[in-house]
């Protein structure tokens, strides 16, 4: 399972609609596709599906239920994991809460091919939590002066504190795939050269109004609009997924020091 | 700590040590040097009798040959320094290896560029544990926590018993997430495993605060340890049996975007 966090500096660039349609996209060329919604802080995963889940993360943590009973199906096969508005803030989830959530997600990966993170945006620990454990960070932004600022900023934090350094870059709301490049390479720039950044290329989707539409229509818009432009970049961008998120796991540390810490409990 | 050097004394050169003289590391390296296997008898003696043996035990070290003299004193000098940054009760380091640690540790991490954090842990309410039990008690419980802090650690990793209940972990080259992974095992081992006096089983919880120094600014010693502090300070304002990060304001303000990086961004 290629666990993917999905993030951006600055909230409203779009970052939970990317997570769900390109999920949906994924989930329909064939790839077993689970979406954590991991942002509690403004939209949820599932306000956008027009569901509304009974049971949500905060009954897992209090050990109510376990994690594959709240799970809920979206078209495709696509499964969601719901956070829970509001009572469950997940940036006052301990380090021990964060970690075991960590391990449950990692039990889920036999069944699933991608598990899409949508991290809140800014820089709350949970976000740089999920974002450093996770095999890739794809950073959502728009052409927007702000957005790029604010994700670059996002990326310096998860570069010097995080030791993240690759990301995947998608820019929302773009005119045309030319002004996607033109933000790829100023970023790309400006993290080689004083961060030592990588940032690779995801995708530029256009900027669509079907986007809106299907939003107020509590549908996405993959669903309900297929051959929208914003659609048909998802789609291309989909099918780029094996080429484009090619990392296995950041250098984060956790892992190793994690194994040597199990290590040392069962020597005792 | 006196009481064992003289037994160690004892041990190695056989009678005992009459001297009263405190013993030093520093004296010893000053008199000793490296190329103590060179020294003329003579100055061998007055080295001896600086670091405060008595005439029996400089006779027997007289009468072994130079290879077992630079032995034993290599011996003397790995034993003082053992007692002399240990902490008696609880054998882990005491607070002057802490400070000595943990400013060699922020040069390291200052030269190679790899963060490094101070963790801060309070055993909650310890008080109650010497003034309802008694402070036999109270020692076994600083036993048992010093016992397993030093079980979870990771190699590199250094703890010191640096106040009556506190301790202070060093953790090198270790990003911030992997200290408070660190910090929360061993919160929640203590938790977990009760402290067992006679046929009694104490529970006992830990407060902890940490603090990542940020390897491109000079940090002292002094301005962790305060940030580390109030960070456990927090710990126990919000209920104990936690752990706390500092947000420490040069941490930010290193991340923080600068004028030439908005520039190149937007230029």
């Amino acid at each position: 399972m290629k666990t993917i966090a999905i993030t951006s500096g600055k909230g409203g660039v779009g970052k939970t609609n990317m997570a769900v349609n390109f999920g949906l996209a994924l989930a329909n060329q064939g790839k077993r596709v689970l979406i954590f919604d991991a942002d509690l802080g403004l939209a949820n995963v599932d306000i956008l599906f027009g569901y509304s889940c009974e049971h949500t993360l905060a009954d897992v943590i209090e050990n109510r239920m376990q994690l594959t009973d709240i799970l809920v199906d979206a078209p495709d096969g696509l499964k969601i994991l719901p956070a829970s508005s509001g009572v469950l803030r997940l940036e006052r989830l301990s380090m021990s809460q964060l970690a075991s959530l960590a391990d449950a997600m990692e039990r889920l990966s036999s069944r699933f091919d991608v598990l899409i993170i949508d991290t809140g945006a800014g820089m709350t620990d949970s976000v740089l939590f999920f974002s450093s454990v996770a095999d890739e960070v794809m950073l959502v932004t728009t052409p927007e002066p702000t957005a790029i600022t604010d994700g670059y900023a996002l990326v310096k934090v998860l570069a010097n504190e995080y030791e993240v350094k690759s990301l995947v870059l998608l820019v929302n709301e773009v005119l045309d795939n030319k002004e996607a490049h033109t933000v790829h390479k100023k970023l790309s720039a400006v993290c080689g050269k004083h961060l030592g950044v990588e940032i690779r290329f995801g995708a530029g989707i256009l900027k669509d109004t079907h986007l809106e539409k299907a939003v107020r229509e509590r549908k996405p818009v993959y669903i309900n609009y297929p051959t929208a432009p914003v659609s048909q970049s998802l789609r291309n961008f989909a099918r780029t997924f094996d080429s484009v998120f090619t990392s296995q796991k950041n250098e984060l540390a956790q892992k190793g020091f994690w194994n040597e810490v199990l290590a040392r409990r069962e020597q005792q | 700590m006196e009481q064992e050097t003289s037994q160690f004394l004892e041990a190695v050169l056989g009678g005992d040590s009459e001297s009263e003289q405190p013993l030093s590391v520093e004296s010893i390296k000053a008199k000793c040097g490296d190329g103590v296997a060179y020294w003329s008898d003579l100055e061998l003696e007055d080295a001896f009798s600086a670091i405060g043996l008595n005439e029996r035990q400089i006779e027997r070290i007289q009468s072994t040959s130079q290879f077992d003299k630079t032995a034993i004193i290599q011996k003397l000098l790995d034993e003082l320094s053992r007692t002399t940054l240990e902490d008696g009760l609880t054998k882990v380091y005491n607070r002057r290896y802490f400070e000595r640690t943990m400013e060699s540790e922020l040069d390291r991490s200052r030269r190679d560029q790899r963060p490094c954090g101070l963790v801060l842990l309070d055993i909650d309410h310890f008080k109650n544990f010497n003034d309802t039990y008694g402070h036999d008690v109270g020692d076994l419980v600083l036993k048992s926590v010093a016992t397993t802090i030093k079980n979870l650690l990771r190699s590199t990793d250094t703890v010191s018993r640096v106040g009556g209940e506190e301790f202070a972990i060093i953790v090198p080259n270790t990003f911030r997430l992997d200290a408070g992974f660190l910090a929360e095992r061993i919160r929640k081992h203590v938790e977990e495993h009760k402290v067992k006096v006679d046929d009694k089983a104490l529970s006992v919880t830990i407060s902890m605060g940490i603090a990542m120094n940020d390897p491109k600014l000079i940090t002292t010693v002094d301005e962790l340890y305060k940030q580390a502090d109030k960070a456990l300070y927090e710990a126990k304002q919000s209920g104990r049996n936690c752990v706390k990060f500092s947000v420490s304001e040069t941490e930010t303000s290193s991340s923080a975007v600068t004028a030439d990086e908005r520039n190149e961004l937007l230029g």
